[in-house]
């Protein structure tokens, strides 16, 4: 089944480019996704996904041939079971991604191309780093967290809007905030890998699975699935607001039972969250969109540079612990 | 609040956050491409670049080539510093490079000058200021500072400051300005390479000085690592009071060094990075450095005119230091090198560059300057069939630079 489900369904209401640049092909029949939106860092790891949405191409797609052609050079090849693939740009300039969908005999049935730039390291970072080195504070924090952000999902966390406007940029740095939080708690790998096993449970039978791994947050923001069903980016809420004790012990068995409403939700409902998830672009996407949401409910009139300056950040702290754990009883 | 939550570091995080996304500015094709594709790609017809770099096939080498590598890097310069489009090939390869080493002794010259010119604040008194800076520097001379090979040869360890500097210009720090004194003696260094003045200038300086210099500045960390090293006086009479270093193109020798860091070295000296806080001491290596050299027995450059060169050159020398000098203990056959200052001369090619990563012309920081950094290592002229030049060299430069600004496809 080389065309796994959780690459069958672009999320409803959504198209590939919300989920990060992306290349649809004019038949509609598939889309190509790149993590990051162009210019790429060189020697910075990228994922690619290919969507298959056309159960006919599905049906007869056996492998993936991806090449990568930096500068007009001879395209690096490589050929993977499922849509899914890891390239690291090897020097700046310009790649082609192209990706050809093979049937069992190895024919190609539909292909795919994405053109992005490759670049250096953002430079303002790097001298930031440098310079962190010889001076007290935080600085540029952690520079593996912070390379990661500010190379890979700048545009991202820096297009977020809160939905009521208001000025400053309060808005972005919180949802950045949140985002080094969760590229601080988990490596790329391990991140990576709990979305494979997440997608390998939407082909397994069973539900157990899917709701001990959603126990994690997913992605860079470490987004909740379950939070995010409760808090849908449209609709009518699937699992109702449900508000967990603040007790670990109670917290971590209230969850539980979140996660169980979460799995026994339709399947295509639970892969598009997954899919959501876990795009960097559509995970910081909604991360803003659950921190704006539990702003207007826990502190509804306040605007966010007031959550983060007022009161000495106790609201932005206890917004995180709702997106973290909750939303909690604060009673 | 749950005491296991951890607070987030917003006022931490805001620099970081304000940063502005990538653009596609530097999604240039890399200068290390052209320089690959002219330096090092395989013959074709006509004959490319790389064929004018070491001997034709079936060349009998002498037996002291140990290396028909020709290292070459490439460092365009912006105007307040060095370009993030650096380039080399066999750039990391520990070569000996004769004269072109001098420039070393030049940047340590200026580091004791500026050292020195630190060390003087408050002091009135030259012989208490001569006393108390030659006890710091015996203290800072030490196994932690210096490689080990040098102090345990133990030859010309400390500076000679009363050699180095001149008493009369105190308290303001000037190098010794008699005739025949340290100042004319490094001027001559350069401007004509010439071995005793050399010689003079490092033995005043000292291999242990000369060492830490390096080491303090990046040019140096350790014996097995690619670094500048000079530890020979370029005279002969102290053939047996070298400390040498392995390399890759001949036998141990006492003037060795990658040709990126010699590259790097240059580019700071004429970025006026080096010495550190001491424009004057710059200024005066910039302008014994500089082409044309002036005098009756200034050098020229290997790249320039009066050479045999029959490829024009498509830029002009601002800065050069040749080098020369025979391989193996019977120094046959010669291996030529420089490092140099050149100025591109097509400056449409320039424009148009700089138009490419920076496209709304707003970042004035980032635009390459006419300048870009050089330097080449171990070309065995001796050993290419007639007419014997630097066309080669002259040719890779041209090609690759040019490639490079107009972004030819690869």
């Amino acid at each position: 089944m080389p065309v796994r489900k959780t690459e069958s369904r672009i999320p409803i209401g959504f198209v590939a480019g919300d989920l990060g640049e992306a290349a649809a092909a004019p038949d509609g029949r598939c889309a190509l996704v790149s993590f990051i939106t162009s210019p790429l860092v060189v020697n910075r790891e990228n994922v690619y996904v290919v969507f298959v949405t056309d159960a006919g191409l599905a049906a007869v797609a056996q492998s993936f041939e991806w090449s990568f052609s930096e500068n007009g050079g001879t395209a690096v090849t490589q050929s993977t079971p499922v849509g899914q693939v890891v390239y690291s740009p090897q020097e700046t300039g310009s790649l082609v991604t192209t990706v050809r969908i093979l049937d069992a005999a190895s024919t190609e049935q539909a292909n795919l191309s994405l053109t992005q730039a490759m670049v250096p390291p953002n430079a303002e970072l790097e001298a930031l780093i440098v310079a962190a080195t010889d001076q007290p504070g935080p600085g540029a924090s952690n520079p593996v967290v912070s390379r990661e952000l500010v190379n890979d999902h700048n545009p991202y966390y820096q297009a977020v809007t809160p939905p009521t406007p208001e000025t400053g940029d309060a808005f972005q740095q919180f949802v950045f905030t949140v985002a080094v939080d969760g590229v601080s708690q988990t490596t790329p790998d391990s991140r990576k890998k709990l979305a494979e096993d997440l997608a390998q449970s939407f082909e397994d039978a069973g539900a157990d699975n899917f709701v001990n791994l959603t126990s994690q947050g997913v992605g860079v923001c470490a987004l909740r699935l379950a939070l995010l069903a409760m808090m849908p980016p449209a609709g009518a809420p699937l699992i109702p607001w449900t508000e967990l004790p603040q007790p670990a012990s109670q917290n971590a068995f209230a969850d539980e039972k979140l996660r169980q409403q979460l799995a026994a939700l339709d399947e295509p409902t639970r892969i598009d969250y997954f899919n959501l998830a876990r795009f960097p672009k559509s995970n910081i996407t909604q991360c803003g969109r659950i921190l704006a949401a539990l702003r207007d409910h826990y502190f509804g009139g306040a605007n966010f540079s007031d959550v983060l300056t007022g009161m000495s950040g106790t609201r932005a702290n206890w917004i995180v612990m709702h997106y973290r754990k909750g939303p909690l009883l604060t009673s | 609040m749950g005491s296991t939550t951890r607070k987030t570091q917003v006022a931490g995080q805001k620099p970081v956050s304000a940063i502005k996304p990538n653009t596609t500015a530097g999604a240039v094709i890399p200068l290390k491409k052209y320089l690959e594709k002219y330096a090092l790609a395989p013959s074709t017809s006509p004959p490319v670049s790389a064929d004018k770099l070491i001997p034709p096939s079936g060349t009998t080498l002498p037996p002291n080539v140990k290396s028909t590598h020709v290292p070459i890097s490439l460092w365009p310069l912006t105007n307040n510093g060095l370009s993030s489009f650096y380039a080399g090939v066999f750039d990391d390869e520990m070569h000996f490079s004769a004269s072109v080493l001098k420039v070393a002794a030049l940047f340590a010259a200026g580091q004791f000058h500026a050292e020195a010119t630190a060390f003087a604040q408050g002091y009135t008194d030259w012989n208490k200021f001569v006393t108390d800076f030659n006890a710091d520097l015996k203290t800072r001379i030490n196994p932690t500072t210096v490689d080990s090979h040098i102090l345990s040869a133990g030859f010309f360890l400390l500076p000679q400051t009363q050699t180095i500097l001149k008493q009369s210009a105190f308290p303001t720090i000037a190098f010794a300005d008699n005739a025949g004194g340290f100042q004319e003696r490094a001027g001559r260094m350069i401007v004509e390479s010439d071995d005793p003045s050399a010689a003079i200038c490092i033995r005043a300086l000292g291999y242990g000085y000369i060492n830490m210099a390096l080491r303090q500045a990046n040019f140096y960390s350790s014996f097995t690592s690619p670094g500048i090293w000079l530890a020979g006086t370029y005279d002969k009479a102290d053939k047996l009071k070298k400390v040498r270093i392995p390399c890759v193109n001949d036998h141990p020798d006492a003037q060795v060094t990658t040709s990126r860091l010699m590259c790097l070295m240059t580019a700071m000296i004429r970025l006026g990075q080096l010495p550190q806080n001491d424009a004057g001491a710059n200024a005066l290596m910039q302008g014994w450095l500089h082409e044309p050299k002036s005098g009756p027995d200034a050098t020229g450059p290997w790249l320039g005119a009066g050479r045999d060169n029959t490829i024009a050159p498509k830029f002009t020398i601002v800065h050069d230091k040749i080098g020369f000098a025979g391989l193996g203990d019977d120094e046959v056959p010669n291996v030529y090198s420089e490092a140099l200052i050149i100025k591109w001369t097509t400056a449409a090619q320039l424009a148009a560059f700089n138009k490419t990563i920076d496209p709304t012309d707003t970042h004035p920081e980032i635009h390459l300057s006419e300048e870009i950094a050089v330097c080449w290592q171990n070309y065995l002229w001796p050993l290419m069939p007639s007419p014997r030049n630097f066309d080669g060299i002259i040719d890779v430069i041209n090609n690759s630079i040019s490639d490079f600004l107009q972004q030819t496809p690869t």
